[in-house]
């Protein structure tokens, strides 16, 4: 079967959970060939792939959302769209249900001109005075207009590119990615699955939140337009993949339909894990506390390393390895360092990118301070590693260390996020007693190896393309 | 017309009656002031020609040499006097006082390669006295410099030293001309011909030391506002389109019809259709003034309103609003300029009708000045609405209505040639323009928020990129 698999703002730019989720997926699956439909960032990442990418990946699509860019236009277009047309823009627009139908129909290819001509038509123009007339008179029409052709500039350009020709699409996100995935079957009809490993809404949501670029009032614009997106996915969608109970629910609660979503936990290789090589002679008084995550800030750092200066009061020989990538917010890493510097802590270390089963063998515990998470995969390779960890109660920590009435013990502590305190207790307490690390550690050992293995999940995956294969959409009407 | 508003507002605001009477004078004589002083001391020279018994033939070639030189040299600069306008403009609002002087050199170096060689090459095979052929090409190319220069001086302040430089030169040409004629005793034709060079020149060398003294930084980027040529190509072309359809009628009769004349094998006129044309020219004068004031003062301040909220925190129903007041004050202005056209049409009719009998005119030529003042009222007001769709920066607009103008004239007065009812084609394309202007004024007005918005780039891309 050819696979196109659609990853956005991750694989294979970014290390990191959702990418190497992808890597061992693709490899895998030898028996499928893969179309990789990338949605990047920026335009110069062009090409710039952190990953090998397996023998199986038989094409690759970039597309960039800042190409919007170089997106010219020639003003003064009248394009006559239909009522419904425009129907679906507004509702676009103004974050009510969106006939996506209708929406890809125009945009695709043929039917307008260029997006730069379209958004400086008549219709559109006449669009968004309509839209702020009923919806915004009060809001600056200025900002709003400039704002809405932002908004929409780069999920216009993805539509109007079109999708690669394949037999199922399979997006591991809903956003940009979702939409691109039912473009997919809205043009070829074939059948469209849906990953989701954090909950794209909700993430899009705090950041917009926080973004200090977009004014107060703009940010529901944004959020019910990046809500739009993900319900076009939701509806789209033949399955949709989650990796744990708490995202279900979440997802029904955003409007996913409860029966199309089934749980496939990630996987782990456990037995990749065994031996590693651990400290070295003379390293032993040490308590190593490790973090192995990307510097940025939903990992949330900066709250690690004030935690981290609490329990260096109660544990002076208590080391913090902070093990990941640190260019991708250098701005955020600085920021960190100078934390650190102005913390006057001693003994934190920024390894950069790094191999992680040198350095995993080597740690008393390990602690993920994220404000926002999916199903981690540092958390099961650090349980294959049977190390004890300390983590925030975002995505599947909580599951992954406590269980689901599963049988098994917990295997480290959960915490309430970004709770400086009590994240330092936690630390603390394992810091203190080896025992209780021991033993956690084998609960988690224990866990992983029955629950969460890579087979299982490519299992997991296997049936469900399987089942895919079986859907039919009557004639193929493209 | 860049720069002027700011200093006629002032004029304006709660400064009683007389001051704003003094505005008007002002700013009629710095706007149209060049044109209407050529026109006058043609006027007195011709007078004195006919008083002094020159010979038809010479007062023929004189007159001849200063229409040619008159309407060529505005044919050659009005198209980039359009460009030099913006450009003057937009440095002025970006406060870039420094290149401003360096592009009217800028302009004359190519306006004047482009009169110089054509003049040159006209007057080359023309037959007459050398010293003649010289004196006119002389007025031509000096006239090619009076009106860029008006352009520039238009956005200077100093409206009075404007206007002392200007009947500086009158004056002088009439001394001048006295002086040629009766003390040295020149052939009558030549000797004006030669004052008003002597004129022309001085005022071209006032308003030089004018220009000199208040743009005193000079750079060097001397085509720099050819940038602009490139940018706004209709402008070009809407300046050249406007003057060549005033005149393009002329042309027609010169070289298609029976008033066809032509004197000292080198000019062909048509003077039975000229002159009565040139007396009605001047009627439209009172217009372009109140265009000055009238835009510049009270439709200015609600443009200036609409583009304010736009540009400000203004919401959809604050623009709405702006610019429901805009285009009420727009019409309201528009419509009160053309009350005071149409005035000065009725006495400029019955002027003509009472005067000009006495300075030798047929009825014919009664009637054809008659036609052509009313024509001149619908160009008048067809003149003002395309230099407001320039205001709104709709050059594709102006440049359409400008080409129309010229095209439908041209053939209209080709095409009625036969009726030999000359100048009715005149009106009838003038109001068919008029037409054709307010429909896109209109239309324009109506989509106004759309073409502002969407001839901005598609996103606001940081500077350098």
């Amino acid at each position: 079967m050819k696979i196109c698999l659609i990853a956005e703002g991750s694989y294979p730019y970014i290390t990191g959970g959702v990418s190497s989720w992808i890597h061992s997926l693709i490899k895998g699956m030898p028996e499928h060939e893969f179309i990789l439909y990338a949605i990047g960032a920026q335009e110069k990442n062009k090409g710039k792939f952190v990953y090998d990418l397996p023998v199986n990946v038989v094409e690759i699509k970039e597309v960039f959302l800042d190409a919007y860019i170089r997106e010219e236009a020639v003003p003064g277009k009248r394009l006559a769209l239909t009522d419904e047309e425009q129907l679906a823009l507004l509702s676009l627009l103004e974050g009510s249900d969106v006939n996506w139908g209708d929406f890809f129909s125009m945009l695709v290819k043929g039917r307008l001109p260029s997006v730069g001509d379209f958004l400086t038509s008549k219709d559109f123009f006449d669009i968004v005075n309509r839209l702020c007339e009923q919806k915004y008179p009060q809001i600056p029409f200025t900002e709003m207009i400039w704002m809405i052709r932002s908004m929409i500039l780069p999920l216009c350009l993805i539509i109007e590119e079109g999708m690669p020709e394949a037999d199922l699409y399979h997006s591991v996100c809903t956003g940009y990615g979702g939409v691109a995935g039912a473009l997919g079957k809205h043009l070829y009809a074939k059948p469209f699955v849906l990953t989701e490993h954090g909950i794209y809404t909700r993430e899009r949501e705090e950041e917009i939140i926080k973004a200090s670029w977009i004014k107060g009032h703009f940010k529901d614009i944004w959020i019910d337009y990046f809500h739009n997106l993900s319900q076009c996915a939701y509806s789209y969608a033949d399955r949709v993949i989650t990796l744990f109970g708490r995202n279900k629910d979440i997802q029904i609660e955003l409007g996913c339909d409860a029966e199309k979503i089934d749980i496939i936990p990630n996987g782990v290789e456990v037995s990749e894990y065994r031996d590693l090589p651990g400290k070295l002679p003379g390293e032993e008084d040490i308590i190593n506390i490790g973090a192995l995550v990307r510097v940025v800030p939903i990992k949330d750092i900066k709250t690690l390393i004030q935690s981290f200066a609490f329990v260096k009061e109660q544990v002076p020989n208590a080391h913090l390895i902070i093990m990941g990538p640190t260019n991708e917010d250098e701005e955020y890493f600085e920021e960190c360092q100078q934390l650190v510097t102005s913390l006057e802590l001693e003994h934190v270390r920024f390894t950069g990118t790094v191999n992680a089963k040198e350095y995993l063998g080597k740690m008393d515990m390990l602690v993920l301070t994220s404000i926002s998470e999916g199903q981690p995969l540092v958390i099961l390779e650090g349980m294959s590693c049977a190390k004890p960890f300390v983590t925030t109660d975002v995505g599947s920590c909580r599951e992954l260390l406590y269980g689901r009435e599963d049988g098994y013990e917990e295997a480290g502590i959960v915490v309430p996020v970004m709770h400086v305190t009590q994240i330092a207790q936690a630390m603390v307490t394992l810091c203190h007693d080896e025992q209780l690390r021991t033993q956690m550690g084998n609960n988690g050992y224990r866990r992983v190896s029955d629950l969460y293995t890579k087979e299982k999940f490519l299992e997991g995956y296997r049936d469900l393309y399987r089942e895919c294969e079986g859907i039919q959409y009557g004639r193929n009407w493209i | 017309m860049a720069g002027i508003g700011f200093e006629l507002k002032k004029m304006f605001r709660g400064q009683g009656y007389l001051s704003g009477m003094k505005a008007y004078a002002y700013s009629s004589l710095v706007t149209v002031g060049p044109m209407l002083l050529c026109m006058l001391m043609v006027t007195i020279l011709q007078q004195m020609l006919m008083y002094l018994d020159v010979s038809y033939q010479e007062r023929m070639t004189f007159l001849s040499a200063v229409v040619y030189a008159f309407v060529f040299s505005l044919l050659v600069t009005c198209g980039f006097i359009m460009v030099v306008s913006r450009y003057i403009a937009d440095k002025i609002y970006m406060r870039e006082y420094d290149d401003i002087i360096a592009s009217l050199y800028g302009v004359m170096a190519i306006c004047l390669s482009i009169g110089g060689v054509s003049g040159a090459v006209f007057y080359f095979f023309s037959p007459l006295d050398v010293a003649f052929k010289l004196s006119a090409y002389l007025l031509f190319v000096e006239l090619i410099v009076v009106w860029l220069q008006s352009a520039y001086l238009s956005a200077l302040k100093d409206y009075m030293r404007i206007i002392r430089g200007y009947l500086t030169a009158v004056v002088l040409t009439i001394l001048a001309a006295y002086l040629f004629v009766y003390v040295i005793s020149l052939q009558t034709g030549f000797g004006m011909l030669l004052a008003m060079n002597v004129g022309f020149f001085v005022m071209i060398v006032l308003s030089m030391l004018h220009l000199e003294s208040y743009f005193r930084k000079q750079e060097r980027n001397y085509f720099d506002f050819l940038r602009y040529v490139k940018q706004f190509p209709t402008l070009l072309g809407t300046g050249l389109f406007c003057s060549l359809g005033f005149y393009i009628h002329n042309f027609v009769y010169w070289m298609m019809s029976p008033l066809q004349e032509q004197v000292a094998n080198t000019y062909w006129i048509a003077s039975t259709y000229d002159v009565p044309a040139f007396y009605a020219s001047l009627s439209i004068l009172p217009t372009m003034v109140m265009f000055v004031v009238s835009v510049e003062t009270a439709f200015y301040e609600k443009y200036r309103q609409y583009y304010g909220t736009i540009l400000g925190t203004g919401s959809v129903l604050d623009i709405k609003r702006a610019k429901k007041d805009m285009v009420q004050t727009l019409m309201q202005e528009l419509g009160f300029m053309m009350e005071i056209q149409l005035f000065f049409t009725f006495v400029s009719l019955a002027l003509g009708i009472t005067l000009l009998p006495h300075i030798g005119f047929s009825s014919e030529q009664i009637e054809r000045f008659n036609i052509l003042v009313i024509a001149g009222f619908l160009y008048a007001v067809m003149f003002v609405i395309m230099l407001l769709l320039l205001y709104f920066d709709d050059r594709r607009g102006a440049f359409l209505v400008t080409v129309f103008f010229v095209t439908s004239t041209a053939i209209l007065t080709v095409a009625m040639l036969p009726l030999e009812n000359y100048g009715f084609s005149f009106f009838v394309s003038t109001f068919l323009t008029l037409i054709a202007a307010l429909a896109r004024l209109v239309y324009f007005l109506k989509n106004i928020d759309y073409y502002t918005y969407c001839s901005q780039p598609l996103i606001a891309k940081e500077l350098g990129k």
